[in-house]
């Protein structure tokens, strides 16, 4: 009998607070999934947002370090001045990272920090009830638009990765989407890409995963991943924004 | 020869999102009749003998519910 597919030992064998089918668990399991085969679940720190990753730390088996409403990338600046050879990175939300912590984002990535952020947009506030997030849709329902977002009331959705792809000290930007097993797979080498470049020290690093809040958009988790294909991808165009030379 | 494969569920850990049935090419998975103890129905394996160990049910599960182990013929 040979094991040819088993949960990760990055993962911590607890129940996550996720609701059934929220591709945060994807998120989680291939990010650490890379950092188990590089082997160094015990050399790298991460950062956690407020929000319903808010409990990451109870999930991953790594160091990790709680933070402030989207400061995160303020807290992993700091960690990596303290600890210049540990593998660091945070991983937020749309609604820490685009919202309230849209300031500490750009200038981590300005300052060309080195440290990878994975920013997890599902277009929503998860935790807090399903209220309009800077990336819901337009026409997406939530419950402070429960008539969909209209351009009139709340403007358009931010595109983060268009944003941060125009700072010069970004060196890699790539947005993937978690909504079938090839995707899911390219996204786990875009994470594992995006970690050798932070290895090379050459700046900041950022990857973008599409994802999904079935609780909140009022879905199925099955009809929540064509959600991200048909309506979120078409927006949030799913490609590469910027590679340095070499990788 | 017919390579085989075992599906292992951690049926306690699973909430029964569908994720690894909607995925599964070979359609060969369902939700248990029976809840768990968090009252879901988690998901199992109907036929086991059509296994191609793809792991497609694996890379989508989001609780690292799944284990697969391929049977070594003697």
């Amino acid at each position: 009998m040979k094991t040819i597919f088993e949960p990760t030992k990055g993962m911590l064998p607890v129940d996550t607070s996720y609701c059934p089918g929220c591709t945060h668990g994807i998120a989680h399991r291939i990010i650490m999934e890379v950092l188990e085969e590089r082997g160094d679940l015990g050399k790298t720190i991460g950062v956690v947002p407020i929000g319903c990753s808010i409990n990451a730390h109870h999930f991953m088996n790594i160091d990790m370090c709680e933070s402030t409403h989207g400061r995160a990338p303020a807290i992993a600046s700091g960690i990596r001045r303290v600890h210049p050879d540990k593998v660091i990175f945070t991983y937020q939300g749309d609604g820490d990272l685009a919202s309230i912590g849209a300031g500490e984002i750009i200038h981590a990535a300005h300052r060309g920090e080195k440290f990878t952020t994975f920013f997890i947009n599902n277009g929503i506030y998860g935790m807090t009830g399903g209220q309009m997030a800077p990336t819901t849709l337009i026409g997406q329902k939530a419950t402070t638009c429960v008539d969909g977002r209209t351009v009139e009331q709340a403007g358009k959705p931010l595109r983060m990765c268009e944003i941060i792809s125009q700072i010069d000290c970004a060196v890699f930007v790539e947005r993937v989407m978690l909504n079938n097993p090839a995707n899911v797979r390219k996204a786990k080498e875009v994470v594992r890409k995006a970690l050798e470049i932070q290895d090379a020290r050459l700046g900041f690093t950022f990857v973008e995963f599409l994802s999904s809040c079935p609780t909140n958009w009022g879905l199925t988790p099955v009809d929540s991943l064509k959600f991200i294909e048909k309506d979120m991808a078409e927006y949030y165009p799913v490609k590469n924004f910027k590679t340095p030379e070499g990788f | 020869m017919k390579r085989r494969f075992k599906v292992l569920f951690n049926k306690e850990k699973c909430k029964g999102c569908e994720l690894c049935i909607s995925f599964c090419p070979k359609k060969i998975l369902g939700l248990d009749p029976e809840v768990n103890s968090k009252g879901y129905h988690p998901a199992g394996i109907i036929n086991e003998e059509e296994c191609i160990g793809c792991r497609s049910c694996a890379t989508m599960c989001p609780d690292c519910c799944i284990t697969i182990q391929e049977i070594e013929e003697a």
